[in-house]
């Protein structure tokens, strides 16, 4: 499997952590599946792999659960693990079965981007280790709908703005 | 979504979404900074309505345009669920390195 080598999409999650620990011990937190099952959720949520195999072409099965509201499921398949580096995965929303699902099914628009490409890479500086996460909506969904993430980010950009001029705040879902 | 993103597959669109973004403006002050037709515009700015990201109003005698941020508000609450869940995630990741790797000069002493 690899990457469309066309010009690299802009990401519509873009995120850099610095971490006090040298970049094995920071990628093997990534790769190894009881570690990764201890961090990998949203604070107050647990999470549970029903299937997982990280290396190149494998992915992983999981489950989120969050009290009060109904499982979460996705998969995902991995790109690239190239160890202490990188690693790219595709993620997408899934079934209990681990069949991807379409977005009607989760009451958003069918043309809704369910796949996502995220892409970790890990740079070590004195001892430290630099996360760059970026989270991009796959090629292909781009080219289906349009949707380029650098007009997702002007959305944004206009949202903030005209949500600035609303009067109250937006209920969540 | 997809009439959303339909509609911003246009740089010309997308131009006059940022314009509005200023404020509301008529129809012949959206033209002015385009080198086609009020004609072409007209059609630009149709598109957009049905795809409900302007909403047109009457003033007078001349047509005002307005951004309508609905439509982005739910591409903007999708962006968000993911930014949160990361930097959720990597702050747990933070804290289970320190709990597996304590400084091992700076371990207190029982």
């Amino acid at each position: 499997m690899t990457l469309s080598p066309s010009p690299p999409l802009e990401p519509f999650v873009l995120i850099e952590r610095s971490f006090v620990f040298p970049r094995e011990i920071v990628f093997d937190a990534w790769t190894d599946p009881d570690l990764l099952a201890s961090w990998f959720a949203p604070r107050g949520c647990t999470i549970h792999f029903e299937r997982i195999d990280v290396r190149e072409g494998g992915g992983f099965h999981s489950c989120v659960r969050n009290p009060g509201f109904s499982d979460c499921w996705t998969v995902a398949e991995f790109v690239e693990v190239v160890r202490p580096e990188r690693i790219a995965f595709k993620w997408r929303i899934a079934d209990s079965g681990g069949n991807a699902v379409s977005p009607r099914s989760q009451g958003q628009d069918p043309d809704w981007p369910v796949e996502t490409l995220v892409t970790v890479t890990f740079a070590e500086e004195n001892g430290r280790t630099l996360v760059t996460l970026s989270q991009n909506v796959s090629e292909a969904l781009a080219k289906r709908t349009g949707a380029h993430p650098s007009w997702i980010q002007m959305l944004e950009r206009l949202d903030e703005l005209v949500a600035r001029r609303s009067e109250g705040p937006r209920q969540g879902h | 979504m997809s009439a959303t993103f339909a509609a911003l597959s246009d740089s010309t669109r997308r131009a006059i979404l940022v314009r509005l973004k200023e404020g509301p403006a008529s129809v012949s002050e959206l033209a002015e900074p385009f080198l086609i037709s009020q004609q072409a515009i007209s059609k630009h700015l149709a598109y957009l309505e049905r795809a409900r990201l302007i909403e047109k109003r009457r003033d007078g005698r001349q047509q005002v345009c307005r951004l309508n941020p609905e439509p982005m508000q739910d591409v903007a609450a999708w962006v968000e669920q993911y930014r949160r869940f990361w930097e959720d995630a990597l702050g747990q990741l933070d804290s289970l390195l320190h709990e597996l790797h304590p400084p091992k000069n700076k371990r207190p002493k029982t």
